[in-house]
């Protein structure tokens, strides 16, 4: 499953970005093999709906779940439907965020 | 011929120059286009004798025609749109933001496959009649409401002003600022007489007004408010631009009060009639009307 993480920078070590939308960097990890790419947020500075696009990114990035704890309420509806999981997490880096999610200690929001 | 009236700055006397222009002309129309908080129908006092609803076009979209192509969500200024791809035997489709859709319509004219409707989504209304207070003459009336919690003014702004009508002499409320309700509200306009009051705020808000008119290419003048209340600078600024100073509101009780009582200066301010019917003679005859 490929498993998406906000982030600040585009290494393994920068801190997870905690805002969905506005993040800095968007990872792709597959979590089989950990492999991974990244992308910058070109749609950060945007003023309409960007939660709206960067969640229509990660659908079709066929990604199957999403560590970020400060996901807007349109940007959580788009990756619902898209059957992408959301999970809270932020106060780490990407490299911590993907370990937590193998060891099952990342919990979904409400 | 279409006058309006507009302010950088909130709170300059907008609505009070304006009310009180209705009634000192013949044959008016006033539109109220401050729809995030019309206020002139206190000082018109009018009867309504219609409203409509005021609607945005937003898509409606039937997921049974839709391939899931796309173009819609791309063209999407304001990203109203997200397209979720079938995928693991679930059925994808289009999720529509009501909110964030400007409707502009682009994604119902591209879609290829015609599975894109508008709905009308209401987020305002339209009120219209006419105002016969004692001792005034008769003024047509049009203001618009935006509903409480929406965000485009614009579109509402248009719907008041399709009731435009060209035997009168319009004159437009305008809403307070620079930004795209006060460019719909100001297009088409012969004249913009721009109220400001002689402060440092003022000025510097005038000064955006200005910078506005010039790129929209509207003849313009200054109307200073409570002239007594404030510094010199915004008539030496007036004077080192060029621009014409049209009137001046003295900084008065009566004037304050009369306000308070939704009465227009007209009834307190004895002289005001004749200083307003000059300048609109002077305006119609610098602009060839």
């Amino acid at each position: 499953m490929i498993l998406c993480v906000p982030a600040a920078g585009p290494d393994l070590s920068s801190p997870v970005d905690e805002k969905f939308g506005r993040c800095q960097y968007l990872h792709f990890i597959e979590t089989d093999t950990l492999k991974g790419t990244y992308v910058e947020n070109t749609q950060r500075t945007g003023r309409h709906g960007v939660g709206v696009q960067v969640a229509q990114r990660v659908v079709d990035e066929g990604a199957g779940a999403v560590i970020c704890s400060r996901v807007g309420p349109n940007a959580m509806e788009v990756l619902k439907t898209g059957g992408v999981r959301v999970y809270e997490g932020g106060d780490c880096t990407v490299q911590e965020a993907v370990a937590l999610y193998h060891e099952n200690r990342l919990s979904q929001p409400e | 011929m279409i006058l309006s009236v507009a302010s950088g700055k909130g709170g300059t006397g907008k609505t009070t120059l304006a009310t009180s222009l209705a009634f000192a002309m013949d044959n008016v129309q006033l539109l109220d286009c401050d729809v995030e908080e019309p206020n002139a129908h206190l000082f018109i006092q009018p009867e309504f004798s219609g409203s409509a609803d005021a609607t945005l076009p937003v898509p409606e979209v039937d997921n049974a025609q839709c391939d899931q192509c796309g173009i819609c969500q791309n063209i999407c200024e304001f990203n109203a749109l997200a397209v979720i791809p079938s995928r693991n035997g679930k059925e994808g489709g289009v999720m529509v933001f009501d909110r964030l859709c400007h409707g502009c319509g682009a994604c119902s004219v591209l879609c290829p496959r015609d599975a894109i409707t508008e709905k009308h989504r209401k987020i305002g209304s339209v009120q219209w009649g006419t105002a016969a207070r004692n001792g005034f003459p008769r003024v047509e009336f049009v203001h618009g409401t935006l509903d409480i919690g929406q965000a485009l003014a614009p579109p509402v702004i248009r719907q008041v002003k399709q009731h435009l009508n060209p035997e009168k002499l319009v004159i437009i409320d305008a809403p307070p600022g620079t930004s795209c309700p006060v460019v719909e509200a100001l297009t088409g306009s012969d004249y913009t007489i721009l109220v400001t009051e002689p402060t440092p705020f003022g000025l510097h808000d005038l000064a955006l007004s200005v910078e506005l008119l010039e790129h929209m290419a509207i003849p313009y003048g200054v109307v200073i408010n409570r002239t007594e209340n404030g510094n010199s600078s915004v008539e030496e600024y007036c004077q080192e631009n060029g621009i014409e100073v049209l009137m001046r509101i003295p900084y008065s009780r009566q004037i304050a009060e009369a306000y308070s009582n939704g009465m227009p200066f007209l009834s307190t301010w004895r002289e005001s009639k004749t200083f307003i019917r000059q300048m609109i003679e002077q305006i119609m005859y610098s602009g060839g009307w």
